[in-house]
């Protein structure tokens, strides 16, 4: 490596620690102790953790879409023990009324006065279990909370603590009376991912070792909020040049003029994907971001973005991001 | 006899078709450039050399090197413009972009995106694409552009338009360049939906079914006694409040009757006529926002509602019995 | 793009404006009714352009085509030729735009439009009328494009952008025809009509008429000398000799009994390189110069030379009295090359008729002439000193040179000898040829001009209209024919400097051209730009209009070596697909014209040796990712192909384009180009 480089990392570094930080080597230390954390519980799903992480830190929610008993839940509550986060669940169900999320004022009877009592979505990490089980009307309650950090209740506003972070689960094999996210409202989470089957070695290691809820329990906090606050300031910072953004503008382009896709990535969509590969790049221990970072963050953010055309995609066995992976040059 | 007189045409034209599939094999996107590009005079280009020619040999005979230099400039014009035309498609590209389904009889919409390699301007770019309406556009300062062309459609099922050919005289109009494009893209034909009444001979699975309640959460029914263990956010508080009595709300949920549009309902009409008929019936309960379900024979899609469904169940009806059904969507789950 | 479109608005401005505009030039030449013809059919169509009127039905049309057909026909007497054939062009120019519906319609107005320009050339050929009808060119050209575009497009200024370009592309390409095109000999014969009036020479003197021709400050000639220029004093230019008097007319006149005489012997011979009959009666002496003459259209056949001239033009002769002499008038700027020799002799023994012809006088009148001529006759021996005589009596008595002389009547001769004694040079050399005559020695007028100027920029003589000169030529025996200038007498510094000089003190120089740059030489400035413009309409004459097949012929041979037509054509093929490729590279070249970032150039320059090797990096492949690739294919030079990527990775994505230090990315460029080397 050569001087003039490293060059330009001090200088990155210089500007970091005025805005109280370390360097990015040292989340990065920070970031592997987390996510090894985790694996004592959630096991063999090193980079799903990582996306996950990403999430977080990029300051979006995350949507876990995957078969019951893969672990979703687990996962969540790791992530939650790990952070040291408030933690609640809801189990969404067809019945669910806006008011068993986000809360409902009650009548007091001493007081002859109403009293808002918050619902479970007043947590710093919500786990919305199963979210394709309820109705629209509960679907979008929860979506809008999580939109605007804040609840509105018979005229008064309720701001949701900080950080807030939701993990929603989701079914892919739907049954009757499921009711499955619009397009709309899958924007809201910044990514989504699969967690998919364990590994061999990995099973071998679940099957061997003892209930994920006992181990959760024995779980060391790792990150305070403070230190969370201060690496997500760090995301912020992180270099993305020109050559990345016409990378990630060339990949939007694609998708909105591919007749491979019914529509392309909104500009919303496109922030998500920076977003992410910002984090992603910390996660990594850079401070800048390179198109790796973008390759490995687009299937968790623009695959549920994404719709494909007729005929094209699928049975193929490719991912709708693969195919735009594979497409677009990188260097133009 | 006559036979014998049309083979050697047959033969050329099969020639040519082939050569042309060699030289342009069907593709997604390309750039135009040499190798696809053909360029001649057009009778105007033929007309003005021989003018040109005229004005020449008027330069000769009077000795006139003034008239001489007006035919030089004229050939050296013809021959400036055979770059600017050839340069008007060169460099050009483009790609297939989204198609729309139409029915049969209607008109399927194909869009073309055009983009300019470099600043270069283009202007007066004809396309000629099928039976469709010749359209010309300009892609002047701004580098890329969408054209939608409309090809009309008369068969049911998967139709790819034929090559594409694009054509320019631009700047003089003394020279024609052209490219042949066999573009890769295709879009659904449904069968033209004939207006009727459907038949109400399978009881039960009438059109007009009862709507059926059940507890939910999406309407406010009522109120209730309150039982301990209810929810208290349930708890009509405010009526509490007046009267001092706990009552709890009832929401229900509303569900339509699943109907099912039948095949056999149709039964003793020809195979376009009922497919004609469910077509109908198709658009008619989604515009309708109704739960329906489809029975072909062979295949069946469980009621459902909503935009995907209903294109599901017109992609069946568009390719029944065509054999194209490795064409299914990937993502009929969602529909579900 | 069917031809029955209608034509796009944008192209029918064009259309009508570079109508007018072709038109114009030939406002002045064309009969009346023509122009109000066109100007009807213009106004007409401006008036459907603005959706007031309608196109006219066909009844009309045909009534118009017919009866302009015919008045053509009426006009002209023919229907061809120059003259009658623009006329015709015009009109279905004009009539054409009338019926103009589509596209194919705007097209042949288009071509029609091309003609029209061409046709300008039959009549002008000044730079200024090449540069306006360029921009007629431009104007079609234009209208051309407008067809060509859809109807979205209706910026007429876009169109025009167009229309430049191209025609200042086509530029290069049009000299390197010109220049090396071959010129051939016409394929058939034609003639321009020479109706056309031009201010110049007259072939007939009458002295004591108002002096006219002193006073154009119009070009006569240009004269370029191969060497050195003669004195100006021997710069007599010959252009017409003049034998016949009627007591107030000098002209070439000739006497019913002295046709018989010049049957036998032909006047004029010398064309196409054919044989002189009088060719012994010349004698070249030495002194010789060599110079083109290029010439203003005179619509006359006769050429100017200093005696005694040849020339081995084709289209010049040699006429009896030892001009040169076109075979065709001049109707257009024509240059021919000459050599004379100074010292010469002519006739050394003149046939009788010819001696006749050159004594010819009226029977009577001028007396008092007659008897000086019988004075001095009987004073001097020989002929000679009878000429040396009558010119001393001219510089004894009070003769004095004068644009304004008086007027003459009756015996003009004597009013002027013995009462007047002012005039000019046609007065002198008319009463010198007049006392010659008397005296039974032969002589004649010779009418040209004298002098001239000389453009120091071009180093080529200028001679005016007002250098117009008449002197006297008399055969003396043993001698020939000998010139003598009475006027060089009268007023020396008329011959050795110039008329200007010669009438310094009277003022009347160009009296009447009170804006000609030439009666304004003593401002220096204007005398410069005068010489600079003349320059270059003497080069545009020389170079563009004179370029025939000779100066064609010795221009490539200088550039060249000796030509043929295969050579020729082989050059010219060469040179015009040279043109035309630079021109395409100009114009593709110019495309890619992102300007690439440094850093991604070397990377791909890498990404190419590689695929070269049978590594290719996929589109979507990032520059790690084909490291890995590589570094597995080739363990080897894993630590260079790994720097490598990092130093592009890091360059482009670690900084902005905008920070990024000058000094430290030359370092990371020129680092990189060293690790390529060594892959």
């Amino acid at each position: 490596m050569l001087n003039g480089i490293y060059g330009r990392k001090q200088d990155v570094s210089i500007k970091s620690i005025e805005q109280p930080s370390h360097d990015s080597s040292d989340y990065h230390d920070l970031i592997n102790a987390m996510v090894s954390e985790v694996e004592t519980v959630v096991m063999g799903k090193t980079h799903q953790v990582r996306l996950a992480l990403a999430c977080l830190f990029a300051n979006g929610h995350l949507l876990i879409e995957d078969l019951p008993g893969m672990g979703k839940t687990t996962l969540a509550h790791t992530l939650a023990g790990v952070l040291g986060f408030s933690f609640k669940r809801i189990q969404f169900t067809s019945d669910l009324l806006p008011a068993d999320i986000i809360g409902a004022p009650i009548f007091d009877g001493r007081e002859q006065r109403f009293e808002f009592q918050p619902g479970p979505v007043f947590s710093q990490l919500l786990l919305a279990d199963e979210i394709n089980r309820a109705t629209p009307k509960a679907q979008s309650a929860l979506l809008e909370a999580m939109e605007e950090r804040q609840v509105s209740v018979d005229g008064t506003t309720h701001p949701l603590p900080v950080p807030f972070f939701v993990i929603a689960t989701q079914n892919p094999i739907s049954q009757t009376g499921t009711f499955p996210l619009p397009e709309s409202q899958l924007d809201r989470f910044l990514m989504r991912i699969e967690l998919g089957y364990p590994a061999h070695e990995a099973e071998r290691r679940i099957l061997q070792g003892s209930n994920p809820r006992e181990s959760i329990s024995e779980l060391k906090q790792i990150l305070g909020l403070d230190q969370l606050r201060l690496i997500q300031q760090r995301v912020e910072s992180i270099l993305v040049a020109d050559p990345l953004l016409d990378y990630v503008q060339r990949l939007v382009h694609f998708s909105r003029q591919c007749s491979d896709f019914d529509f392309g990535l909104s500009p919303r969509g496109a922030l998500a994907l920076v977003r992410s590969a910002r984090a992603w790049a910390l996660i990594e221990g850079r401070d800048y971001v390179i198109p790796e970072d973008v390759q490995q963050v687009l299937p968790c953010v623009a695959e549920h973005r994404l719709r494909g055309g007729r005929g094209h995609s699928g049975h193929r066995g490719i991912t709708l991001t693969r195919q735009l992976i594979d497409a677009v040059d990188v260097l133009e | 006899m006559i036979a014998l007189l049309q083979r050697p045409k047959q033969l050329l034209n099969s020639w040519s078709e082939s050569w042309l599939e060699r030289r342009s094999p069907k593709t997604r996107s390309l750039t135009l450039n040499q190798q696809r590009i053909f360029i001649i005079p057009t009778r105007d280009g033929i007309g003005f050399l021989l003018m040109l020619a005229a004005i020449f040999v008027g330069g000769i005979n009077y000795a006139n090197s003034l008239i001489l230099g007006v035919s030089f400039l004229l050939v050296s014009l013809f021959l400036v413009s055979i770059l600017h035309t050839y340069g008007n498609l060169s460099g050009l590209q483009i790609s297939a972009g989204r198609s729309q389904n139409a029915f049969v009889g209607e008109e399927a919409v194909f869009t073309l995106n055009l983009n300019s390699e470099g600043e270069q301007d283009y202007e007066a770019i004809w396309f000629y694409w099928g039976e469709g309406k010749p359209q010309a556009v300009n892609l002047i300062g701004d580098q890329e552009l969408s054209v939608r062309m409309l090809l009309p459609v008369n068969q049911r099922g998967y139709y790819s338009p034929p090559r594409l050919k694009i054509e320019t005289r631009f700047p003089l109009g003394l020279l024609r360049a052209w490219s042949w494009i066999d573009l890769d893209t295709s879009c659904l034909v449904y069968p033209k939906p004939r207006i009727n009444d459907y038949p109400r001979r399978n009881e039960g699975a009438g059109l007009d079914g009862e709507r059926l309640l059940h507890e939910g959460s999406d309407d406010f029914d009522g109120l209730k006694t309150y039982v301990a263990g209810d929810s208290p956010r349930n708890v009509a508080w405010k009526t509490y409040a007046r009267t001092g009595d706990m009552y709890s709300k009832v929401f229900v949920g509303q569900e339509d009757h699943e109907h099912w549009l039948d095949w056999e309902a149709f039964a003793g009409l020809a195979i376009e006529e009922r497919l004609s008929r469910l077509c109908y019936w198709v658009t008619q309960l989604s515009d309708e926002g109704r739960t329906f379900g489809l029975r072909l024979p062979g295949v069946e899609i469980r009621p459902a509602r909503g935009e995907l469904h209903r294109s599901e169940c017109l992609e069946r009806l568009a390719c029944y019995g065509l054999g194209d059904l490795d064409h299914k969507r990937v993502n009929v789950g969602e529909a579900e | 793009m069917e031809n029955s479109q209608p034509i796009p608005r944008n192209s029918l401005v064009w259309l009508l404006a570079s109508m007018f505009a072709g038109i114009a030039p030939h406002f002045s030449r064309l009969p009346l009714w023509v122009i109000a013809v066109c100007l009807l059919c213009g106004s007409w169509r401006i008036m459907v352009y603005r959706s007031r009127w309608k196109l006219p039905g066909r009844w009309i049309k045909a009534l118009l085509v017919f009866s302009s057909f015919a008045a053509v026909l009426g006009h002209y007497g023919t229907l061809f030729g120059p003259d009658a054939g623009t006329a015709l062009l015009i009109l279905g120019f004009c009539f054409k735009l009338l019926e103009t519906h589509n596209r194919k319609d705007a097209f042949t107005v288009v071509v029609l439009g091309f003609f029209v320009v061409a046709t300008a050339f039959f009549y002008t050929q000044s730079m200024l009328s090449a540069g306006y009808l360029l921009l007629v060119c431009f104007m079609v050209t234009a209208a051309l494009i407008g067809l060509n575009q859809t109807p979205l497009q209706t910026d007429p200024k876009r169109t025009a952008r167009r229309a430049f370009k191209l025609l200042l592309q086509s530029i290069p390409l049009m000299l390197v025809l010109f220049v090396f095109v071959p010129r051939v000999a016409p394929l058939w014969s034609l003639d321009l009509s020479g109706s056309r009036a031009k201010t110049g020479l007259s072939d007939r003197i009458t002295p004591g008429d108002i002096a006219e021709l002193s006073r154009s400050p119009e070009l006569a000639f240009r004269v370029e000398f191969e060497g050195s220029i003669p004195d100006t004093s021997k710069l007599y230019w010959r252009g017409l000799v003049l034998d016949h008097y009627d007591g107030a007319t000098w002209s070439r006149g000739v006497s019913n009994n002295e046709q018989s005489l010049m049957d036998r012997e032909p006047m004029v011979a010398g064309f196409n390189g054919e044989g002189i009959p009088w060719q012994a009666s010349v004698r070249f002496q030495g002194d010789q110069y060599r110079y083109r003459v290029i010439m203003e259209p005179t619509d006359k056949r006769w050429l100017f030379a200093l005696p005694a001239a040849r020339s081995e033009n084709r289209r010049v002769g040699f006429s009896r009295d030892f001009r040169l002499l076109s075979d065709t008038p001049i109707s257009q700027p024509f240059s021919y090359s000459v050599s004379s020799d100074l010292r010469f002799s002519l006739d050394t023994s003149l046939p009788r008729w010819l001696a006749q012809r050159n004594l010819q006088l009226p029977e009577t009148g001028n007396p008092r002439s007659r008897q000086l001529a019988e004075r001095l006759l009987k004073q001097s021996k020989t002929a000679s000193s009878y000429v040396t005589q009558v010119l001393t009596f001219f510089s004894e008595k009070t003769f004095s040179y004068t644009l304004r002389p008086p007027r003459l009547t009756g015996d003009r001769i004597d009013q002027f000898l013995f009462e007047t004694r002012q005039g000019f040079c046609s007065h002198y050399a008319g009463a010198f040829v007049y006392l010659m005559r008397s005296a039974g020695i032969p002589a004649r007028i010779v009418a040209g001009y004298q002098g001239g100027e000389i453009n120091p920029l071009g180093g080529h003589l200028l001679v005016h209209q007002f250098d117009a000169h008449a002197w006297a030529e008399v055969w003396l025996p043993g001698q020939g024919w000998k010139r003598a200038d009475p006027t060089a007498v009268i007023a020396p510094s008329r011959v050795e400097q110039g008329v200007e000089e010669a009438l310094s003190e009277e003022q009347s120089f160009l009296e009447d051209s009170v804006l000609s740059p030439l009666r304004y030489r003593s401002i220096n400035w204007l005398t410069q730009f005068r010489f600079a413009w003349d320059y270059v309409n003497f080069a545009w004459h020389r170079s563009v209009l004179g370029y025939d097949a000779k100066l064609q012929a010795d221009f490539l041979s200088r550039l060249l070596g000796p030509v043929d037509f295969k050579k020729l054509g082989l050059i010219m093929v060469l040179l015009t697909t040279l043109v035309l490729l630079g021109l395409a590279g100009l114009l593709f070249l110019n495309r890619r014209g992102h300007s690439r970032d440094p850093l991604l150039q070397i990377y791909l320059k890498f990404c190419k040796r590689m695929a070269a090797k049978g590594i290719r990096r996929m589109p979507g492949e990032s520059a790690g990712e084909y490291l890995q690739r590589l570094i597995k294919k080739y363990p080897d030079k894993a630590s260079e192909m790994e720097e490598l990527t990092d130093l592009y990775t890091q360059a482009t994505y670690s900084s902005n384009y905008s920070s990024n230090g000058e000094g430290s990315q030359q370092a990371t460029l020129s680092r990189m180009k060293r690790l390529l080397r060594t892959l």
